[in-house]
């Protein structure tokens, strides 16, 4: 019954995973993605890709990696490497194919990409950049000035600090890239968008305007806040089912009695 | 699995929450709706209650009008018995609403006025041609020509003998202006009776009918036809008392006082009345002028 359920299905295309298969292609999103491919094909030191936490930078390198790591040398770090040493020697292993097992210093490294003669400037993508530590920073931008290597760094835009004002970023980085969370009619894109990928029609029709209007004022459209909020509207959807209780909720389209119940076991409601 | 039961309880919360300031911002709406209608009907109350007044002021005035219109005759009946003077009774009429009466001036003093004169003017001549008395003679002797009037339809002895005593003097000088409306009215009365009497008299020369023709000519202050229908009357009847009396006092009214006293001593001599008498001694001591 679970895997009929057209609910269960539903609930399954929100989970939280960052997968370049689920990349929605929005226009603007579209946009910016080959902006940022037009960006690594030029000689550019550095690419900064920024935005609030949800709005897809994670997604963007993942997808990108997945676009061109057939076609040119593209080495993605989801995980920062916090460790110089080790930051060093895994950079020495993907990039020059140099395995190192002993402590690699940056001068070390330095040594080992000058001798490195690349048919293709390899790219860098470093996810979560903002816990690298300023040193580390540092380094990584005297390695883009051998113009040898080419860092992606995407990095949370914090209030606190505003890392495009940070000297280093400021003088060096020629391009830098901001994600945005979605307007009202990119999400309901984005929510059918995902809902038909995986060929649940039925629930995809369920989102009118008002609905994705309720779920956009909940989440200000951000995608991640999104995909948690209705991965547990369809988990709630799944429990009536399961209790026989569907009568008590519509079914022809979203119930905003469900996507407040839903926004209250996220948090996004404070009852 | 949720625990939708448990979530269910927290949605309700969360909905009786959110209603909480719709809920307060109505009742606050409410409550200023009803206090502004509960100020509007207040105000409305306090102007109707002044328009009610006013209503009730204007009511009582004519109201009071009105009374005072077909009041005068019982009033002065018992003016009369209680031996007070009329004015006094007057003012005590005046004193609780000193603004109606203010207002009745303003309303009723000049109608009446040219009403006067007018009724002043056509009044017909019977056998002598008169001068026409001033305006402010005919406005003074009105009073005592209502009194007389009053006196015919409800004769009392009494009543006559106190207005006699009476000084005019301090009548014309008592006498409110509002009093005028009342005066016009009986005058107009009266002016009618006198035509009608002295046609009457034509046709049948009854004595009666004369001396009351010279009565209200000397209440009216016209001394001359007061005179002459005296005059008529003695000639017709020489012993009516009254008629005697209203010759002689007429004749004084003129001037003639030695005529009057010389006409007064024939006719006691004649009749010994002790009232041509007392009216004798006033003339000649100068009291009756």
């Amino acid at each position: 019954m679970d895997e009929n359920s057209i609910f269960v299905n539903s609930k399954n295309v929100f989970l939280d995973t960052v997968n370049p298969k689920d990349y929605v292609q929005l226009d603007r999103v579209s946009t910016i993605y080959q902006s940022l491919q037009a960006s690594i094909q030029r000689a550019l030191k550095m690419i900064l890709l920024y935005g609030k936490p949800g709005t897809g930078k994670s997604m963007f390198l993942t997808k990108l990696y997945d676009d061109l790591h057939e076609v040119r040398p593209i080495f993605l770090y989801q995980t920062p490497i916090i460790d110089e040493s080790e930051f060093y020697r895994t950079l020495a292993k993907d990039v020059c194919d140099v395995s190192i097992d002993e402590e690699l210093n940056f001068t070390q490294f330095m040594k080992i990409l000058e001798d490195k003669n690349f048919e293709e400037v390899p790219v860098v993508l470093l996810d979560e950049a903002q816990l690298y530590s300023d040193a580390l920073m540092e380094k990584i931008r005297l390695l883009s000035d051998t113009r040898k290597i080419k860092f992606v760094i995407a990095l949370h835009k914090t209030e606190k600090e505003d890392l495009i004002a940070k000297e280093h970023f400021q003088t060096r980085i020629w391009e830098s890239i901001e994600l945005e969370n979605s307007s009202k009619s990119e999400l309901k894109i984005y929510i059918q968008k995902k809902l038909m990928k995986a060929n649940c029609f039925d629930t995809a029709s369920m989102f009118n305007t008002k609905v994705v209007n309720k779920i956009h004022k909940l989440t200000q459209g951000n995608y991640r806040e999104t995909n948690k909020l209705l991965y547990t509207l369809f988990a709630l959807y799944e429990t009536y089912e399961k209790n026989q209780q569907l009568h008590k909720v519509t079914v022809n389209q979203i119930s905003p009695k469900l996507i407040e119940m839903a926004a209250i076991h996220t948090g996004l409601i404070d009852a | 699995m949720l625990n939708t039961h448990d979530l269910e309880k927290r949605w309700l919360q969360y909905k009786i929450k959110s209603y909480i300031p719709y809920l307060v911002l109505v009742l606050t709406l409410i409550f200023i709706l009803t206090a502004v209608v509960f100020f509007m009907n207040d105000s409305q109350e306090d102007s109707n209650k002044v328009k009610n007044n006013s209503v009730q002021r204007t009511e009582q005035t004519s109201l009071e009008k009105q009374e005072e219109k077909t009041k005068p005759v019982q009033t002065k009946v018992q003016t009369a018995i209680a031996n007070k003077p009329i004015y006094q009774t007057k003012e005590d009429k005046k004193e609780p609403a000193p603004q109606i009466s203010s207002t009745q001036n303003n309303v009723i003093l000049k109608p009446s006025m040219d009403f006067m004169k007018k009724l002043h003017t056509s009044t017909p001549d019977s056998y002598h041609p008169t001068s026409i008395p001033t305006k402010k003679k005919t406005e003074k002797k009105v009073v005592k020509k209502r009194k007389e009037v009053s006196k015919q339809k409800v004769p009392k002895e009494e009543y006559i003998e106190i207005e006699a005593q009476k000084p005019i003097q301090e009548i014309k000088e008592k006498a409110p202006q509002e009093q005028k409306v009342q005066i016009t009215i009986k005058r107009r009365e009266s002016e009618n009776d006198i035509k009608e009497v002295i046609k009457r008299f034509q046709k049948n020369n009854n004595p009666a009918l004369s001396l009351f023709a010279a009565k209200k000519y000397y209440e009216l202050g016209n001394y001359k036809q007061a005179y002459n229908y005296a005059l008529v009357t003695n000639k017709i009847n020489n012993d009516i008392e009254e008629s005697w009396l209203i010759f002689a006092k007429s004749l004084v009214k003129l001037g003639k006082k030695e005529q009057a006293l010389k006409t007064l001593h024939e006719y006691i001599k004649y009749s010994h009345s002790s009232n041509a008498q007392v009216l004798f001694d006033e003339i000649q001591r100068g009291k009756f002028q």
